[in-house]
This record gives structure tokens, C-alpha cells and sequence, in this order.
């Protein structure tokens, strides 16, 4: 049992120790004694010191998400980063952005979240949806955006049932209000416009151009029903009601 | 009955009956022709064709978030332990994921000056799990409890991008080149230093029967160390120089089913996958896989390989064994997939890429496919029949 060298006496948990000597002994790891290891190393600034000292070409130069041993970038080609250098042949794939991620970068990045829908709805999306350049979620990044993105789900919801109904094209049109369940009307009106399109899309680009448009017409109403005279009173009231309060 | 042929002449009989009104009518040598073709083509009519399982689907069977997981090739940030929890690094950040209920744990984050994590190596208890820092030490920490057990120190002089455990020994490649067995129970913990990689050591693998260590660096050699022979007073330490790839080698993956046999892939200029004999040094074969090799890994009930991939296609590919023919190949991942696991049972593998991904792949079977093999005494059920996938 270790113990520290200077001459103080220090309350020592006898049931912690063996509990957790207990714990690891299948493989008996040695633990440190933080003041043991005080003693032994010195101070932490001299232990800092020292490592600064002994640090070599590799370590910490940069701060950033990628930086590490050497600078990452154009500018840091060395033997050592020989292998994160990409052959001269293969151009960049315009994510130039930093991230490489497929998520857009609006998207809530919680560590090992299950994003398998996404990810396929994204691929899809990109697969089908290619001339059309959209990005994925460009007319959702408007203000009024709330940082829960529950506007996203829907999205994806869209593009799911359209998977499922991409086989019968015709009649699903009128069966897709059921997974919207927002406004029903606005989708079968905009619908019968959609299947009066003279190009020989396929079934799956028809749906995909059809999301965009009700995306658009669903924006459109709300902000038309906050246009509204009731709404408008609405909103006056509570303003007034603020002012009254801070008389 | 050979159920392929019985289908086949249905469905040519079939087409024989819709074809005759209104196309050109059949003449009696084209009818002999199909005939003759048709033999020809089952000309194995009499083998059976078992189907052992069904073969590998070619997208991920699930995908979770790694945000700001570090895109270095010379790093090990991903291990699934043998108690079914996966360990992961995001810079700072260690994080298990348990497998059997997909919940997520944060373990450790660590400070930005001895950060980020350079790799991450479960304990064969799957209890305890070791971590490599970038400031060269190595921390040792107990997943049950999220207790700091130890901090190895003193033992490289830069970053710690590789580990292996052998029971006690924490063996630890870093940087600066040097390999060094660590024995974890006692205070002085180094037993061993390895000298022979001028540069970084990115690839370490202790041999199934732990006699045998193989390290791959960025000079482009493999070494094969042999407890029996190593020792510090002899000039040459190895056991074993291989220098026949000519880029730095990180994958490394021993075989289960033969214990000498070791199975390497170069990258980005070598981009080709070599079996060596690790008792005589010889190398078997070799194989140009076209893309800058990552990890592989080996089937432990199968005779597979399974390969990822980094520039140019980012795929893994599933290799049959002593064949090398391509039976699938994986794509979902738009980075280099640098970082590849397999879970304790052996049916699934999750990959990690620079597109901040972590990607599982149902690629080595079911797992109640494998459930019933097991019990078998043979490991190779279905073995006196002629088997594709």
C-alpha cells in the first residue's frame, strides 16, 4: 500500500480502498495515489514544464478539430501525414467547408445518436434529386427556424411514405395527406397541379418536387394565418398587456 | 432436385408459350440450341448448392452520429469489447455505447492541452478499457465504475496512435516509434521497450496465442516480435523484419483459424493486402486492392477477410480465404473508413469514418445463424458440400 511521504495524517477510507481494489482484480491494475504521484513527479508546473521540454515533432501544434501532429492542410504535406494526404489525382469533393460530415450543418450533432433514417433520406434525396441542386433543407433555413428540429421529422416522414408509395404513383397522391396530417387540402390541390406536368419525370421525382412545392404553400399559409385580423389582435393585446405590466 | 434447373426450364417453357403468337415462331434449331445451352449451364446439376447464409447486404444496417471524430489515419479511435460495449473517441471525448440496449455513456473527456484521444483499447475482460492521449500518456480506466484507475507516463515522447492487450500487458506503439510492454499491475510498469520502426507505429496486433506481436508503422515495415526471442541486449530485437509494402501499414489482422498467419494491407502508394507466415517470415500472397488499406479484419467462423478502405472509394470489401475473390463490397461511407471493429460474437462490424459517421454492418452472418453454429464441435457446418455465397 503506498503512502505518502510527508508527515501529515490523512483519514484513510479503508472500505473505499478494498472496494475498489476489489473491483479490478481480475486484472489487479496497480492504481495511482494522486499525492503519491505528487511526490514522485513534483508540482503539476514542473511536470508541465518537462513535458513541454520533452515534446517532439508530433505533438500538440495546432488547436481545431483536425489539427493534430502536424497542421493539416495544403500547407502541412510531410512524410509523418504522409497517409491523410489525399493521392494528387483525386480532386475534393467541394466539401471545402471543414466538415465532411453527410449532415447538413444545421443539423443537432448529439454523440452516437441514431441517425439511420437521415442518413438514407439524405442519400436518397441525393440520388434522385441531383439536377435539381437542392441542398438539403434550403428552404427550411429561414428564420424561423427553432433549434428543436421538429420541422425536420416531418421532411423525412414525407420522404418515407414516398418510398413506400413510390410503386403506385397515381392513387397515392390522395392517401399522402395521412402522413402529413397538416393541411390535407393544400396537398391535394397542389397534387393536381403537380400531375399535370408535362415532363417525363419519374414517379419518385414527381413526389420529390411535389415535397418541395407544399413545403413552399405550407410556409406560405402560415404566414398568411399570422397575417390574419385575429391574429393581429392577438398579437396587440399581448403587446399591450406587456406595457401595462412594467407601468 | 436441383431446384435451379427445375425453375429455369419453367420459366423458359413459360416464355416459350407467351413468345409464339406474336413473335417469330421458334425453329427447331434455335429450340435445340436453348436446349444444348441450358444443359451446358447446369452442367453441376447433380451438385447441391447449399446456401449457408444470406449474403452480406451492401448498406449498413444502422448509422449513428460521431461528430468531431479526428480523420487521421495514424489513429485507433474505435474497439468493441468482449462485454458487448463499443468504445469510441471524439476528440476530447470517450464515449461507450452498449450494444445490448444502444444507450450511450460519456466516460471521459480530457483536457485540450493533453488531448484529443489518440486510440482506445478494451482490456480482454471488456472492464477495463486503456486510452491513448496525445500528450503520450496513457490512461487506464475501469468502464463499470467510470473510474481513472492509472495514468501510464514517461513511456513515449509524442502521441500514443496504437495499443494492444496481451492479459496484464498494455502493449503501446507511439510516434516516436518505440513499442513498449507495459505491465499494468505493477507501480514500474514498463517490462519491455520494442526498437526497430523509424517512425510512427500505427498498427499493433498481439497473436491469438499471445506469443507473438506484429506492429506496423510508417516506414513501411512490419515487424514481428516473439517473446520467446526478444530481448533488449541483442542487436536486433524482432523476430521478424517484413518490407515488402511500400506504404505505412496499419492493418493488421492475425488469423483465427491458423495460428501463424498473419494478413497485412499497405496504404495509400501499396494499397495492397499481403499474407505472411509469421513463423517463417515468408510472404503467401499479395493482392492490389486498388484503394489505400485501412483495417482489416478476419471472419472468426468463416474463411473471409473483410477490408475497408480509404482514398479513392471508401469501401469495404469481403474477400473469400485462400481465394481472394471479391465476394462483396460495402459502400455508405463518404470518407475514408479508417476505423473498424467487430462485435464479440462476431456477426457485426461497425466502421467509423471521417464523415463523422459510425456505421454497423451485418456482413459476418445473423447472429442466430452463428448462435447455432456454435454449439457445433466442427466449425464449419454444411462442410462436405460445395458451398457460393
Amino acid at each position: 500500500m503506498a503512502e505518502s511521504r510527508d508527515r501529515l495524517s490523512r483519514a484513510v477510507d479503508i472500505a473505499a480502498i478494498f472496494a475498489a481494489r476489489r473491483q479490478s482484480r481480475s486484472l489487479g491494475i496497480y492504481q495511482d495515489r494522486p499525492e503519491f504521484d505528487m511526490a514522485l513527479f513534483g508540482s503539476p508546473r514542473t511536470n508541465a514544464a518537462i513535458r513541454n521540454q520533452t515534446v517532439g515533432v508530433g505533438t500538440i501544434t495546432g488547436r481545431g478539430r483536425v489539427s493534430l501532429g502536424t497542421p493539416r492542410g495544403r500547407g502541412g504535406r510531410t512524410i509523418m501525414d504522409r497517409e491523410n494526404m489525399p493521392p494528387p489525382g483525386s480532386a475534393r469533393r467541394g466539401r471545402g467547408r471543414g466538415s465532411n460530415s453527410v449532415l447538413p450543418s444545421w443539423y443537432p450533432r448529439t454523440p452516437l445518436r441514431d441517425i439511420t433514417a437521415t442518413v438514407r433520406a439524405i442519400e436518397r434525396r441525393g440520388r434522385l434529386g441531383g439536377s435539381d441542386g437542392r441542398e438539403f433543407g434550403s428552404p427550411m433555413s429561414q428564420g424561423r427556424m427553432d433549434p428543436d428540429f421538429s420541422e425536420a421529422t416531418p421532411v423525412v416522414h414525407l420522404v418515407h411514405g414516398n418510398r413506400i408509395m413510390s410503386s403506385t404513383p397515381t392513387p397515392a397522391f390522395k392517401g399522402s395527406p395521412s402522413t402529413v396530417g397538416k393541411v390535407p387540402k393544400f396537398l391535394q390541390h397542389i397534387t393536381n397541379q403537380a400531375s399535370g406536368d408535362p415532363e417525363s419525370l419519374t414517379p419518385q421525382k414527381k413526389l420529390l418536387n411535389s415535397i418541395d412545392t407544399v413545403e413552399k404553400v405550407v410556409m406560405e399559409e402560415l404566414q398568411k394565418l399570422k397575417r390574419t385580423p385575429s391574429a393581429k389582435k392577438a398579437e396587440r393585446e399581448k403587446r399591450v398587456r406587456t406595457l401595462m405590466s412594467m407601468r | 432436385m436441383d431446384l435451379d434447373y427445375a425453375h429455369y426450364m419453367l420459366t423458359q417453357g413459360r416464355k416459350g408459350g407467351k413468345e409464339n403468337p406474336t413473335a417469330t415462331v421458334n425453329s427447331p434449331s434455335r429450340e435445340a440450341y436453348r436446349k444444348q445451352l441450358a444443359e451446358a449451364l447446369n452442367l453441376n446439376r447433380t451438385r447441391i448448392l447449399a446456401f449457408k447464409n444470406k449474403p452480406p447486404t451492401p448498406t449498413s444496417e444502422r448509422t449513428l452520429d460521431a461528430p468531431d471524430l479526428v480523420d487521421d489515419f495514424y489513429l485507433n479511435l474505435l474497439d468493441w469489447g468482449s462485454k458487448n460495449v463499443l468504445a469510441i473517441a471524439l476528440e476530447n471525448t470517450v464515449y461507450l455505447w452498449d450494444a445490448s440496449n444502444g444507450s450511450t455513456s460519456e466516460l471521459v473527456t480530457v483536457g485540450d492541452e493533453d488531448g484529443p484521444v489518440t486510440s482506445v483499447n478494451w482490456a480482454p475482460d471488456g472492464l477495463h478499457l486503456s486510452i491513448g492521449l496525445n500528450n503520450s500518456n496513457v490512461q487506464l480506466w475501469d468502464s463499470a465504475s467510470c473510474k481513472q484507475l492509472r495514468t501510464l507516463r514517461g513511456c513515449h515522447r509524442s502521441r500514443v496512435g496504437s495499443m494492444a492487450w496481451n492479459n496484464h500487458i498494455l502493449t503501446t506503439g507511439g510516434m516516436d516509434g518505440k513499442i513498449i510492454n507495459n505491465d499494468v499491475r505493477i507501480r514500474s510498469h514498463i517490462v519491455e521497450t520494442y526498437r526497430g520502426h523509424q517512425q510512427e507505429v500505427c498498427g499493433l496486433k498481439w497473436s491469438t496465442s499471445g506469443q507473438q506481436l506484429a506492429s506496423g508503422g510508417n516506414d513501411n515495415l512490419i515487424h514481428i516480435w516473439d517473446r520467446s526471442v526478444a530481448s533488449s541486449n541483442s542487436a536486433t530485437q524482432w523476430f521478424h523484419r517484413l518490407e515488402e509494402h511500400t506504404s505505412a501499414v496499419k492493418a493488421l489482422a492475425w488469423c483465427p483459424f491458423q495460428g501463424n498467419l498473419l494478413a497485412s494491407g499497405g496504404g495509400g502508394g501499396d494499397r495492397s493486402i499481403k499474407f505472411w507466415n509469421t513463423h517463417t517470415g515468408a510472404c503467401l500472397n499479395s493482392i492490389d486492392t486498388g484503394s489505400q488499406v485501412c483495417a482489416l479484419l478476419w471472419n472468426k467462423n468463416e474463411k473471409e477477410l473483410l477490408s475497408s478502405h480509404g482514398f479513392t472509394q471508401n469501401q469495404l470489401i469481403l474477400w473469400k480465404y485462400p481465394s481472394m475473390l471479391k465476394m462483396a463490397e460495402l459502400t455508405g461511407h463518404t470518407s475514408r473508413v479508417l476505423y473498424m471493429t467487430q462485435s464479440p460474437d462476431g456477426c457485426t462490424v461497425a466502421t467509423a469514418a471521417g464523415d463523422e459517421t459510425l456505421r454497423f454492418w451485418n456482413v459476418f452472418g445473423v447472429p442466430e445463424v452463428a448462435a447455432k453454429a456454435a454449439p457445433k464441435a466442427n466449425p464449419e457446418p454444411f462442410s462436405r458440400f460445395n458451398r457460393i455465397r
